[in-house]
C-alpha cells in the first residue's frame, strides 16, 4: 500500500533520496509514463502526454517531511539537534527517532518528573532537546553517527476502519494519491500531465520553482496534507478543516491568492461528480502553488488537501474517506478538461 | 601570498560599497582580477563577473559567488540643527555611540560625522539603563554646512585596519575577505589545468537579500556553484560545534546545500591536505547560496571563520583566506563532466552525461 | 484627473480579484495604447510602441490589487469570521465597514467589524491586543441561511468606498495603489507618441507578497522598471521623527525600504528629469514596507529598477490621503523620464 510505505520512509528536507527511489521504482513499474527526469536539486518529474497536447498540467506533491539535523555531538555522547522545517520542540519530548543513513535508534528524553520542581511548567526549547543513542561518550557516538546526519521521527503506520494513523502525511498523502492515479490510468488524460514530486517544501518552498525550467505548464494542481484543528481546544469558528468533511479546497494562503478560476473549477468539478468537499477555514501556511506563481514566468495554481490532524509532529491522524474522495476529485481534474479549460477565458 | 592577502584586506576594507552602490569596491576588485582572467564585465545588477576560460575544451561552468557590498547606514532625515537621523543596513546600534562615520553625499563628497552619546554627567538613571536604538541615535554633522546632506546619503564607519599576525582587524571583512579568497583561487589557477570555466562573481546587494547572486546565476546558468561567505568563529554557540579561526575553511552542510557539492568540496579538501571544519545549517543560510538554490542550481557554501561579524573591527586569520582560495582552485581544477551525473541509487552507478 | 482617480479607487478589487479594476483601466485606456494582454497569473500589460529607430524599453508598474478581508466562517447566527488579505491591522477594522458583493443581487453588502467581549477583562484585552481570532463581521443577517443568501465562505471583500475631495487633497480607500494606476493611465493618455517603447503593468497580488511583479517582467525585460506606489508620511503631529516624507513637496524618489534599494541609474535619472524640468521632488528612506521594484530587480538576469512614491497619510486605513500636487507632478516627471 503506497500510503503506508511512503508514510514510513525516512526523508526530511534535503534528504529525500529514499522517498524518491521508492516513487521512481513504482512509476517505472506502472510503465504508464513517457519519460522520467530528475534535476540536480532532487526533484522527480514524470511526463505523460495527453489527448490534447497543446496544454500541460503539473500535478505536484512534495517528498520531504519535517525532521532534525545533528548539529553537535557532546562529550557525553548525546546529540544536539536543530529543526529542519517547522518543528515545535514540545512534540519531541519522550519520542523515538532514527539517526543517519543507518537509522540508528535514539530517543529524546526529558528529565524524570520526580526531579522537576521548578522545571515542571518550563517551555522546552532547542537547548533542552538532546538525542540519546546509548553512546558511552563522544568517541563512541562518532563511531555510529556523524555531524550533519538527519534525524527522523520513527512512527509505524496504522489503519482503522475510517482512520489512518502515521507520520509525514504532509505530504506523503499527496505522493501516494499521485501514484494511485498514475497506476489506475487506463486512458490518456485530457491534457499533458507532469507528475512532479518535489523537494524541500518544508524548509521554505525551495525545490518546486526549479521544475519550471524543464517544462512549461499552463497551470498547477498541488495535493497537500493540511491542518485540521478540529479538536476540543480550538473554537469551531477557527478550525482549518474537519475530518470526514472531504477534501479541502483553499482560496487564500500566506503570501498567495489561489487563482479564482481554478478554485471555481475544482468546486464545480466536485459538485458535478458529487464528491463531498470543504472550503478550508484558515489562511495561514504556504504551499508550492505560491512558489510557482512567483517564479520565472509565473504559473497559476490551486491546492486540494487531505485534512490531517497534528501535522509536523511524529503522529498524524486522517480520514480514509477524505483520502479516497481527494483521490477521486484529483483524478477527475487530471483526466477531464475542466481544470485547464477555465484558463482560456 | 600572505602579504598579498593582507594588502588586499587593507585596501578592500576601506573601499566604499553599500548594497546597490558598489561602484568603488567594484573598481578596486577589477584592477586586481583583470590580469588573472580572460574577460571581466559588469552586468545589469552591478555584479562584477570575471571569467577564466577552461584551459582545455570546456566541460562545464563553475560559478563562485562572493558578495562585495558592506553593512552600513543610510540617512533618513536631515535636521537643520546639524544632525542626521539614520536607518540601518545590517549594523548593531550598540556599536555606534562615539563612532566616527563618513557620510557620502550626493555631490560625491565624503564628510565626517560623529555619533555622539550624552556625557556621563548629564545622564539620569533612566537613560543609563537604556540601550539606544536607531530611533534615539543621531549623527552630528554640525562641522559642515547642513545643505550638503540629503535623505538617502549612505554612511560608512571610519576605522583603519591593523595587523597583529596572524590576524587582521578591519571593517567589512564580511565579505571582502571572501572576495579575496576568490582572487587567491584565480591566482592559483594561473598555474593549473581546469576543464570547467571559472566564473568569479563579485555580487551586489547580498546584505539586503542576495539580489546580485540571483541574477548572476540566471545570466551564467552554472553547472556547479559555490558561494563564499563568512561565519562566526571563536565563539561558543549552544548546540553548535565551535568554529575556530586558523583551523581552515568551513564547509556547510544542510538542505540548501546540494550534497554532491558539499561532498565534492570535502573530498577535495581531504585529498589535498587542506584542514577544514563543518558547519551544520538546517534552514536557509543567509548567504548568496539561498538565491542560487532558488534559481534551481546545485550549490555549496564555504565560509571563512570570522570573529565580531558586522562590527567596526572584524577579525580574521589570513591563513584561512589563503586555504579557502587554495581549496577553491583545487576544486575548480578537479571538476570534470562526470561530476554532474545524477546518481542512480538503485544501480549505484553514475551515468556520465 | 480627479475623476479618473475616483473611478479607480471606487472599484472593489482585493488581491487575486483584479479583473474588475483591470476592466475599468482598459476602458480608460481605449484609443491610447497599441495593445494589451494578460500574462499567465493575471497581470494586465499594456504597451505603446516607440517611434525611434532604437527605442529603449521602459516599464511602469502600479499594482491593481488593494488590501481586504476574506470570509472564513459563518456562524449559526449569521455572523461572519474573517482573515486579512494583505496587511490589514485588526485595529483598523474596529467599527469599520467592509463591503462584499452579493452573489445573488450583485448589490453591495456592508458589514460592521467588532470584537468578542464577554467580560470587561475581555474588552480591555481585545482592545490592547486585537486579532482575527476574536473579530467578527455583522451584516445584519439573522441566521446562517440568511447570510448565505448573499455571501459565501471564501468570498473576498474590501473597505467600504467613500471618496472625499477637500483642500486639494483626495481621500479614499485603495489610494494604495490605484493612485499609481491612475498615474500610468494618465501618462498613456497624455503621451501622443513616445520615442521609446512604454509598457504599463497593472500587476496582481502585490499586497500579499509581491507575486505579480516577480513574473511580469519575464518576457518584457525592459531597460528600466519604475514601480509607482504610496509611501508613508512623517508630517502629521509627532510623526515618525526618523523619516522625512511630506505631502505637497512633490513625488518621492525612493532610495531604500525594507524590500529593496533603488538602482542608482533610476534614482539619477528621476533626479535629473526633475531638476531639468523644475519639478519638485523629495528623497525617501522608508523604515518598513516594500514595493514591486523588488520583484523586477530579481527577474532573470536583472532589471534596473526603482520606485517613485506618492507620500500618503493613513496608508492601509479606509481613508488614505494624497495631495494632488504630488500626483500631477509625478505624471509630469515620469512622462519626461520615459521620453528620454
Amino acid at each position: 500500500m503506497y500510503l503506508k510505505d511512503l508514510s514510513e520512509i525516512y526523508g526530511a528536507s534535503g534528504n529525500e533520496e529514499k522517498v524518491r527511489k521508492y516513487i521512481r521504482d513504482v512509476v517505472k513499474k506502472t510503465g504508464k509514463t513517457d519519460f522520467i527526469k530528475e534535476d540536480h536539486l532532487g526533484n522527480l518529474m514524470c511526463f505523460k502526454k495527453g489527448k490534447n497536447q497543446k496544454k500541460t498540467l503539473v500535478l505536484m506533491a512534495h517528498m520531504d517531511e519535517v525532521g532534525l539535523m545533528v548539529s553537535k555531538i557532546e562529550e557525553d555522547g548525546k546529540l544536539n539537534v536543530l529543526p529542519v522545517g517547522g518543528v515545535d520542540p514540545r512534540v519531541l519530548l519522550g519520542k523515538r527517532v532514527v539517526v543517519g543513513e543507518k537509522n540508528i535508534d535514539g530517543v529524546i528524553p526529558f528529565k524524570a518528573i520526580h526531579l522537576q520542581s521548578k522545571d515542571y511548567k518550563k517551555i522546552p526549547d532547542w537547548n533542552d532537546v538532546r538525542v540519546d543513542i546509548g553512546a558511552k561518550d563522544k568517541k563512541d557516538a562518532e563511531s555510529k553517527v556523524n555531524l550533519g546526519d538527519f534525524c527522523h521521527f520513527r512512527t509505524f503506520f496504522e489503519e482503522y476502519q475510517n482512520r489512518y494513523v502515521g507520520k509525514a502525511f504532509d505530504d506523503r498523502v499527496g505522493c501516494a494519491i499521485m501514484l494511485e492515479i498514475l497506476e489506475s490510468m487506463n486512458d490518456l488524460p485530457a491534457f499533458n500531465i507532469v507528475f512532479a514530486f518535489v523537494v524541500q517544501e518544508e524548509n521554505g518552498l525551495r525545490g518546486s520553482g526549479a521544475v519550471l525550467k524543464h517544462f512549461h505548464p499552463d497551470a498547477a494542481l498541488i495535493i497537500e496534507g493540511t491542518t485540521a484543528g478540529d479538536n476540543p481546544e480550538l473554537k469551531r469558528e477557527r478550525w482549518s478543516t474537519h475530518l470526514d468533511n472531504g477534501p479541502a479546497v483553499s482560496y487564500l494562503q500566506s503570501m498567495h491568492v489561489i487563482d479564482r478560476r481554478l478554485f471555481n473549477a475544482i468546486v464545480q468539478t466536485a459538485e458535478s461528480i458529487r464528491i463531498p468537499f470543504q472550503i478550508k477555514g484558515r489562511t495561514v501556511g504556504g504551499t508550492d502553488a505560491g512558489r510557482l506563481a512567483r517564479s520565472f514566468y509565473g504559473v497559476p495554481g490551486a491546492v486540494v488537501s487531505v485534512p490531517a490532524r497534528y501535522i509536523h509532529s511524529p503522529v498524524s491522524v486522517m480520514s480514509k474517506e477524505d483520502y479516497n474522495h481527494t483521490r477521486k476529485l484529483v483524478n477527475e481534474l487530471v483526466m477531464t478538461e475542466n481544470y485547464l479549460k477555465v484558463l482560456e477565458v | 601570498m600572505n602579504k598579498k592577502i593582507k594588502d588586499m584586506l587593507f585596501e578592500f576594507s576601506q573601499a566604499y560599497g553599500p548594497p546597490g552602490r558598489e561602484e568603488c569596491i567594484r573598481g578596486v576588485i577589477k584592477k586586481r582580477v583583470e590580469n588573472l582572467c580572460d574577460e571581466v564585465f559588469v552586468d545589469k545588477s552591478g555584479n562584477l563577473i570575471a571569467l577564466k576560460h577552461a584551459t582545455e575544451k570546456t566541460e562545464g561552468r563553475l560559478m563562485v559567488s562572493t558578495h562585495m557590498d558592506e553593512v552600513c547606514l543610510v540617512c533618513s532625515n536631515v535636521l537643520d540643527s546639524g544632525y542626521l537621523r539614520v536607518e540601518t543596513i545590517g549594523f548593531d546600534p550598540k556599536l555606534l555611540p562615539s563612532q566616527k562615520v563618513t557620510v557620502h553625499t550626493k555631490n560625491g563628497e565624503q564628510l565626517r560625522g560623529i555619533v555622539g552619546m550624552l556625557a556621563p554627567h548629564l545622564q539620569t538613571d533612566e537613560t543609563r539603563s537604556k540601550i539606544s536604538d536607531y530611533d534615539d541615535l543621531f549623527v552630528d554633522v554640525s562641522m559642515h554646512d547642513i545643505s550638503k546632506f540629503s535623505v538617502g546619503d549612505f554612511i560608512t564607519f571610519s576605522t583603519e585596519p591593523f595587523e597583529t599576525k596572524p590576524f587582521v582587524f578591519a571593517k567589512t571583512i564580511d565579505n571582502r575577505g571572501s572576495c579575496i579568497a576568490s582572487i587567491v583561487a584565480l591566482e592559483y589557477l594561473q598555474k593549473m589545468r581546469h576543464s570547467f570555466d571559472f566564473y568569479a562573481v563579485f555580487s551586489s546587494r547580498e546584505e539586503i537579500g542576495a539580489f546580485g547572486a540571483r541574477t548572476a546565476t540566471s545570466l551564467i546558468q552554472p553547472d556547479v556553484s559555490v558561494a563564499l561567505d563568512v561565519t562566526h568563529g571563536d565563539i561558543d554557540m549552544p548546540g553548535h560545534v565551535k568554529l575556530e579561526t586558523g583551523k581552515g575553511p568551513v564547509i556547510a552542510k544542510g538542505p540548501v546545500l546540494t550534497k554532491m557539492v558539499s561532498n565534492g568540496l570535502t573530498k577535495c579538501a581531504k585529498n589535498n591536505g587542506i584542514a577544514y571544519q563543518y558547519e551544520i545549517i538546517p534552514s536557509r543560510t543567509g548567504t548568496d547560496a539561498d538565491q542560487i538554490q532558488l534559481e534551481g542550481f546545485p550549490v555549496g557554501l564555504i565560509s571563512i571563520p570570522l570573529a565580531y561579524m558586522h562590527n567596526t573591527y572584524e577579525k580574521i586569520n589570513v591563513h584561512d583566506i589563503k586555504e579557502t582560495g587554495r581549496l577553491l582552485s583545487l576544486f575548480g581544477s578537479e571538476l570534470n563532466r562526470c561530476f554532474l551525473s545524477i546518481q542512480s541509487e538503485e544501480e549505484g552507478e553514475k551515468e556520465c552525461i | 484627473m480627479n475623476e479618473l482617480i475616483k473611478k479607480l479607487v471606487s472599484v472593489s478589487s482585493p488581491s487575486g480579484h483584479e479583473k474588475k479594476v483591470h476592466q475599468a483601466i482598459l476602458e480608460e485606456l481605449e484609443g491610447h495604447i497599441d495593445g494589451h494582454k494578460y500574462d499567465p497569473i493575471g497581470n494586465l500589460i499594456v504597451w505603446k510602441n516607440g517611434t525611434s529607430n532604437q527605442p529603449k524599453k521602459y516599464l511602469l508598474d502600479g499594482h491593481a490589487d488593494e488590501i481586504g478581508v476574506v470570509i472564513t466562517n459563518i456562524d449559526d447566527k449569521g455572523f461572519l469570521r474573517i482573515d486579512p488579505v494583505g496587511g490589514v491591522n485588526p485595529l483598523m477594522l474596529l467599527g469599520t465597514i467592509v463591503q462584499f458583493e452579493s452573489k445573488t443581487t450583485k448589490e453591495i453588502i456592508r458589514g460592521i467589524c467588532s470584537f468578542e467581549s464577554e467580560t470587561f477583562e475581555d474588552v480591555k484585552k481585545n482592545f490592547q491586543n486585537p486579532n482575527y481570532d476574536v473579530m467578527f463581521v455583522d451584516i445584519g443577517a439573522n441566521s446562517k441561511e440568511e447570510a448565505l443568501k448573499h455571501v459565501n465562505i471564501g468570498q473576498f471583500g474590501t473597505y467600504e468606498s467613500q471618496v472625499i475631495e477637500q483642500n486639494g487633497k483626495l481621500i479614499s480607500k485603495a489610494m494604495d495603489d490605484r493612485i499609481a494606476c491612475a498615474i500610468i493611465v494618465q501618462i498613456f493618455k497624455e503621451l501622443e507618441s513616445c520615442p521609446n517603447d512604454l509598457y504599463g503593468v497593472f500587476s496582481v497580488q502585490e499586497e500579499v507578497g509581491i507575486v505579480g511583479a516577480s513574473v511580469a517582467g519575464y518576457d518584457i525585460m525592459p531597460d528600466m522598471a519604475i514601480a509607482i506606489d504610496v509611501t508613508a508620511n512623517s508630517d502629521t503631529p509627532k510623526g515618525f521623527k526618523r523619516m522625512d516624507l511630506n505631502l505637497g513637496k512633490g513625488p518621492a524618489i525612493k532610495i531604500k525600504d525594507k524590500a529593496s534599494i533603488s538602482d542608482r541609474v533610476v534614482v539619477d535619472k528621476l533626479t535629473q528629469c526633475a531638476q531639468e524640468n523644475d519639478i519638485p521632488y523629495q528623497y525617501e528612506v522608508l523604515l518598513f514596507g516594500g514595493t514591486n521594484a523588488h520583484g523586477y530587480q530579481l527577474t532573470r538576469s536583472g532589471i534596473p529598477s526603482g520606485t517613485l512614491s506618492i507620500v500618503t497619510r493613513y496608508v492601509h486605513s479606509p481613508h488614505e490621503m494624497v495631495d494632488m500636487v504630488d500626483v500631477l507632478n509625478a505624471v509630469k516627471l515620469l512622462k519626461k523620464a520615459v521620453e528620454d
